[in-house]
């Protein structure tokens, strides 16, 4: 029931070199810490004392995570551009218009103003246990994501599962950039390190990030793409700040069809289907419509039921196509 | 901007009619309008509440010696500290302020702390050591209803959790269904809904040194705040004054006195410190006090020829933890059916059940918007039945003027017809309604409500509403009302009535409202009494105000003061239950004619027939030569209404309003999402005092009703609040609103002032069914459980076309 | 505590606060700029917007150290004295407000819309409005309301 925020140290470097220095030397005494950029997803958590850092470092003053660039058929965008910054910018608009799209269903105009590209992928995962208020936890045994040993969600599950916690993935932005085969730059105290998106997510609800605690992610880098065409639709009750209760994003090309999903496991999902593979079109389809469904598994721990999210993978497949041939025609 | 007044008969009035912006809408667009949590006072201690995590639990031992050990924190409370539990209605006085031995719901309070600071109340919180017994609890209504040893509330001596059970029937239920060319037997499920207003409960308590103390609360009744606070204080009202500053938004979720304020009271009486309170969003669901969780099946008999031959209905409503309004929700689950069609023979039986859950309580429609949507749905049903048409079929069936419903509600003003007729032709529903394209909907839905309940719920002989009004030296007039402004515009209601019937300009008005020290009594905004009510109070105060002023105006002039006669009244009128003669008021009798031959305006007081004049100011003058002051009252009384059996009370009202919907859906029939495109809104509110004010209650209410029928939704699993924020209760967005028509609507009601009748909440109950009768004009499926998710909108298209399988 | 200064309608404030402290409590609390409501204090009801360098953000999911170095209007420092802004004034005349208490997020996110869109469209008018909650008016007329302030301040006739 807090309205107040835990006490904290709160720290604001303003470049990179400042900040890694900071970071050695928490690291050294071994301080506990976390890094905020936006804040619009740990201030929430904070409030609600899902976790109490005893050092927040702000992200917000280094300005060399901020922008977005061209460079050759790269397009490099600062982890901390504002997701209204990415909507609205003439490159994004340009060359991925789904990811500006994408970018412009997040949450609300005024959080959207405030929290960044690198902070939706980082978003922490949600269950209907855990981001309640301490009082409602209260009620409850502590969950695994709360450093306990029971799920409130899978009743069954204990620890030594394959997926401990089913707290669920639910960036808007992710599945465009997944398709778009986005890299990341991380950058930590070994220095920088270059991976696919994909590679940074884990199957696991508790933290589904295969981060360091002293990494973060400084850039995001797309490839301007050929001969595809991608769309994303959100499944949520109301057209503003919902988290998607499904997203799905699909990537049409003359040779693939690749479709990723948000809101429903710990991590994203991902499908790639060649078309040489099947004999018609429809054929792909329907496949790609089977792995999507084989992979998605749902709870009610959202607005809604289970069995409807699960039932709306497909439909929403079928629809991203549908509108990707009727733009192109 | 569109002239608003066009549609309605122009009747002369310079201010009533008149589109008029609030009279507090600057202030409020310039942030400069306090809120209770906006006021200063002087070093208050801040307050916080120990809430229970557990639904049902018996409080074995309570240590608070830590947490009065830590600094800054000066007093501590608990359920021992309160002797008197208290209720909204005398008959249900059934709540403690901090629970004693016994939680009955997750979130009741169980001690609260106050501290200098925030943060040291806080942490105190933390201290406080509880050791709880946690007991089997009663989750839903239909176990409520099942015999126990252990019942919520041991003190009412009953065998099982039954809160209230209501039956009525009047006429042969038997002979009504017989009489009938189709009968219909439904269940519906609806969940129970939250207020949602913007504004979370505050209180803020200032004690001066002889132990008296100002309440300020966003409270939309200081009057029945008061007397509960001086019984559970154990003080006399006098040392109590109770303010409530601009309140963001109420819907009937302040409208019980809170556990919060006589905290907050008790603390700045025991301490001798100014104290504050101001809940978080997920504390105001908590307290909750919304729209019940209801199960109800309805039966309907209807008849080509006569129409509708008999309605009964069985409903289970479940009231949570404590009584708050619930006997009166249980009431009108039954009695507002009667309107706005005739039901010749006609049973409801209610059960409201107690829970361990938050209570729940009044809110916007109070206990007809269920009901409502149940008998709307069913009347389509059977329209599409027989093959009749649903618009044309309601046209008919819609009350006359001057009848009585079979309850014995008089029904006076009825101006509907006329105005689902326009809707009618508005919205092209002949050549919609069955021939849209698979998808696209038109429905149709009418409503009904009280014009303010006729009698007080704490019983007296005291008018219904008073307002007292002065005039200073300089001309400057002020009302002095105990209505309570929640945004709904009363303040400027009130301003309107005194500066027509004064010819003043709104600018000239100043209103003082909703303090108990300094404005009469009113019982406060709830039932949409407010406007009727307080509205005839302030325009027979200014009547008699002018009354003075022309006495004055004509001993300037030195012509005759007029002769005024008591208005006439038909025999049938009292053979109705009309109005007593008042002696004591004289000529004010209802909505009197205040023509004395004399016109106010441009700051004159012109005689018609001397063609002479005075300055307003000058006749101020003289009459405070005369009075020394210039003050009057003005009162209004409710006229003696109502049948002879037990229970005739509830639902009385001096007048009603009628409602309907027209409304116009797309349903994806892959999603299932209903898409509400246009809802065009026929409300007959007698003549509207200020049609924009009208019309932000029509759009509110589309909005509220909006999320009823479309997503609003209390989650409990276990008795534990699921969804107690604004992001996971879905309330609409503005992307989600559709698109609105108003249709100008009107009567004359002969005893509302200036004709003016209620707007503020029988709106809401009949766009939820309209929406539904359109979805089934869409994609042919009745959906009977709100909210209609668009997953229970997939499950019921399946479930049809299986259905149409098993058929074919 | 910390150092801090925050501009704020135009000047400059140095106030020790808690690193914790949001953006709102410094405002409502330190300042006694009571115009921006706490409605629900987690970045759900929008009641609390403020412009951050001319955008509108939620003072409750900013820390007051994050201000700092930015320039801070809240609803006070809409109206120039008596002069309201064309929003306000088509907010009052448009019957936009009931209850008040999202009105001044309501004013914030409207000027905003108008100062970067001349002429907006009925979508994205809903848009700059679709996360603050109004529980009164069912957003219809503060639609209207920004519809006319929008023609207004173009120059043309409004209504």
């Amino acid at each position: 029931m807090s309205t107040l925020l835990e006490s904290f140290n709160y720290v604001r470097p303003t470049n990179l070199d400042q900040l890694n220095l900071l970071v050695m030397d928490y690291i050294t005494k071994g301080y506990d810490f976390t890094f905020s950029a936006g804040g619009t997803d740990i201030i929430p958590r904070l409030k609600k004392q899902i976790f109490n850092p005893e050092n927040l470092i702000s992200l917000s003053g280094i300005s060399d995570l901020k922008g977005i660039e061209k460079k050759g058929e790269i397009i490099i965008i600062g982890a901390l551009t504002t997701l209204d910054d990415l909507a609205n910018h003439d490159l994004i608009k340009k060359y991925f218009p789904t990811l500006a799209h994408a970018a412009h269903k997040v949450a609300s105009p005024q959080i959207r103003n405030r929290a960044t590209l690198g902070g939706n992928i980082m978003v922490d995962n949600r269950c209907s246990y855990i981001n309640q208020s301490s009082l409602n936890r209260d009620c409850h045994a502590p969950c695994f994501k709360a450093d306990g040993d029971i799920c409130h969600i899978v009743k069954r599950a204990k620890r030594g599962d394959e997926v401990l916690c089913q707290a669920r993935f639910v960036s808007d932005t992710a599945p465009v950039l997944l398709l778009l085969e986005a890299n990341i730059t991380i950058m930590g105290q070994g220095g920088l390190r270059k991976i696919k998106l994909n590679d940074l997510y884990l199957n696991d609800g508790i933290d589904n990030r295969s981060l360091r605690k002293d990494e973060l992610i400084t850039k995001i880098e797309v490839k301007i793409p050929e001969n595809e065409s991608l769309h994303y639709e959100k499944l949520a009750i109301r057209n503003a700040l919902d988290f998607p209760s499904l997203g799905v994003a699909v990537c049409l090309s003359e040779q693939n069809l690749s479709v990723a999903l948000t809101g429903l496991n710990p991590r994203p999902g991902l499908f790639k289907a060649k078309i040489k593979n099947y004999n018609n079109f429809d054929e792909m389809v329907s496949d790609i419509c089977d792995q999507a469904l084989a992979f998605a598994v749902t709870y009610n721990q959202d607005f809604f039921p289970r069995a409807y999210r699960k039932s709306m993978i497909p439909v929403f497949i079928k629809r991203g196509i549908s509108n990707i041939l009727k733009e192109k025609k | 901007m569109v002239d608003l007044t066009k549609g309605y008969p122009d009747k002369g009035y310079k201010i009533i009619g008149k589109p008029v912006p609030l009279i507090d809408s600057r202030a409020k667009v310039m942030g400069q309008a306090l809120y209770t949590d906006d006021i200063r006072l002087h070093n208050p201690l801040t307050i916080k509440i120990l809430r229970s995590p557990y639904p049902s639990a018996n409080i074995l031992s309570l240590d608070t010696k830590d947490a009065l050990a830590l600094k800054g924190v000066k007093g501590i409370l608990t359920g021992a500290d309160f002797k008197n539990t208290f209720g909204v209605l005398t008959i249900s006085k059934d709540e403690p302020a901090i629970a004693r031995d016994v939680v009955r719901y997750e979130g009741e309070p169980i001690a609260a702390v106050a501290a200098e600071t925030e943060t040291i109340a806080e942490a105190a919180l933390k201290l406080i050591k509880v050791n709880y017994e946690i007991t089997e609890a009663v989750l839903d209504s239909k176990t409520a209803l099942k015999p126990t040893d252990r019942p919520l509330h041991p003190e009412l001596n009953k065998e099982n959790n039954l809160h209230k059970k209501v039956l009525q029937e009047f006429g042969d239920m038997e002979q009504g269904f017989s009489e009938a060319d189709v009968v219909i037997e439904k269940r519906f499920r609806f969940a129970s809904i939250n207020h949602g207003f913007t504004e979370p409960h505050a209180t803020q308590v200032e004690i001066d040194n002889k132990g008296n103390i100002t309440v300020y609360s966003a409270t939309q009744v200081p009057h029945y705040l008061h007397m509960a606070m001086a019984e559970v204080l154990e003080i006399p009202e006098h040392n109590i004054r109770i303010v409530k500053p601009h309140l963001g938004g109420g819907f009937g979720g302040k409208s019980d006195p809170f556990p919060h304020e006589m905290i907050a009271a008790k603390f700045a009486l025991d301490l001798g410190r100014n104290v504050k309170i101001k809940f978080t969003r997920e504390e105001v669901f908590f307290s909750h006090h919304g729209r019940h969780q209801t199960d109800l099946t309805m039966k309907l008999g209807f008849s080509k020829e006569k129409g509708i031959t008999a309605l009964g209905l069985d409903t289970l409503i479940d009231g949570g933890a404590y009584g708050s309004f619930g006997i009166v929700t249980t009431y009108y689950n039954g009695v507002l059916l009667q309107g706005p069609y005739k039901i010749p023979n006609f049973r409801f039986h209610v059960n409201r059940m107690y829970t361990n859950k938050p209570m729940c309580g009044a809110m916007r429609g109070h206990g007809g918007v269920n009901p409502r949507f149940a008998s709307e749905v069913l009347l389509d049903m059977a329209c599409a039945e027989i093959g009749l048409d649903p618009a044309e079929t309601r046209l008919k069936m819609i009350h006359k003027e001057n009848t009585l419903t079979t309850n014995e509600f008089r029904i006076t003003s009825v101006g509907l017809q006329n105005g689902l007729k326009e809707a009618m032709r508005r919205t092209k529903w002949h050549e919609k309604y069955g021939k849209l394209p698979f998808g696209k909907g038109i429905g149709v839905a009418c409503g009904f409500f009280i014009s303010g309940s006729a009698l007080p719920i704490h019983w007296n002989k005291l008018p219904s509403s008073t307002v007292r009004m002065t005039i200073d030296h300089d001309g400057g007039v002020t009302v002095y009302s105990g209505a309570t402004d929640i945004g709904q515009g009363s303040d400027t209601m009130l301003a309107q009535m005194a500066a027509e019937v004064l010819g003043q300009s709104l600018g000239n008005i100043k209103v003082i409202s909703a303090d108990t020290r300094i404005t009469p009594v009113d019982l406060g905004s709830y039932s949409s009494r407010v406007t009727f009510m307080a509205g005839n109070a302030s325009r027979n105060a200014a009547i008699r105000m002018r009354k003075i002023l022309v006495e004055a105006a004509c001993a300037l002039l030195d012509i005759d003061p007029p002769k005024y006669e008591k208005p006439e009244k038909s025999k049938d009128f009292f053979r109705q239950g009309g109005l007593k003669p008042d002696f004591e008021q004289g000529f004010l009798g209802p909505n009197p004619d205040y023509s004395d031959g004399f016109i106010f305006e441009d700051g004159l007081i012109r005689s018609e027939n001397h063609n002479q004049s005075v300055t307003f100011l000058e006749a101020v003058e003289k009459a405070l030569e005369f009075e020394g002051i210039l003050q009057t009252s003005g009162t209004y009384r409710a006229p003696k209404l109502g049948g002879k059996f037990k229970g005739a009370g509830a639902g009385l009202s001096p007048s009603y309003s009628f409602t309907a919907f027209i409304v116009e859906v797309t349903v994806d029939s892959e999603t299932g999402f209903i898409k509400v495109d246009k809802a065009t809104c026929a409300h007959d509110c007698g003549f509207p005092l200020n049609p924009l004010a009208v019309n932000g209650q029509i759009e509110g209410c589309i909005h509220m009703g909006l999320g009823q029928a479309l997503m609003e939704e209390m989650v409990y699993d276990n008795g534990a609040t699921q969804n107690p924020s604004f992001l996971d209760y879905k309330i609409p967005s503005a992307f989600e609103q559709p698109v609105v028509d108003i249709v100008p609507t009107f009567s004359d009601d002969s005893e509302g002032p200036f004709g003016a009748k209620e707007a503020g909440e029988g709106i809401l109950a009949p766009i939820i069914p309209a929406i539904a009768n359109a979805v089934y004009d869409a994609v042919g499926i009745r959906l009977t459980q709100l909210p209609m998710r668009p997953d229970r909108v997939i499950f019921a298209l399946e479930k049809a076309k299986k259905d149409k399988g098993a058929t074919s | 505590m910390n150092l801090t200064t925050v501009s704020v309608n135009g000047l400059d404030y140095t106030k020790a606060v808690s690193p914790s402290m949001t953006l709102l409590e410094f405002l409502r609390e330190e300042l006694g700029l009571t115009g921006t409501k706490n409605g629900c204090d987690s970045g759900e009801c929008g009641c609390c917007s403020v412009m951050v360098d001319g955008k509108p953000m939620l003072s409750c999911l900013m820390l007051v150290l994050e201000a700092e170095g930015h320039k801070i209007t809240t609803i006070e420092g809409i109206a120039q004295g008596n002069d309201l802004h064309p929003v306000q004034e088509a907010m009052v005349e448009y019957g936009a407000i009931q209850c008040g208490y999202c009105t001044p997020a309501m004013v914030i996110n409207g000027v905003h819309l108008l100062e970067n869109n001349k002429n907006p469209s009925n979508e994205e008018i809903k848009e700059c409005i679709s996360a603050t909650v109004c529980r009164c008016t069912g957003y219809n007329s503060i639609e209207r309301a920004i519809h006319s302030a929008a023609a207004k301040m173009k120059g043309g006739c409004h209504g």
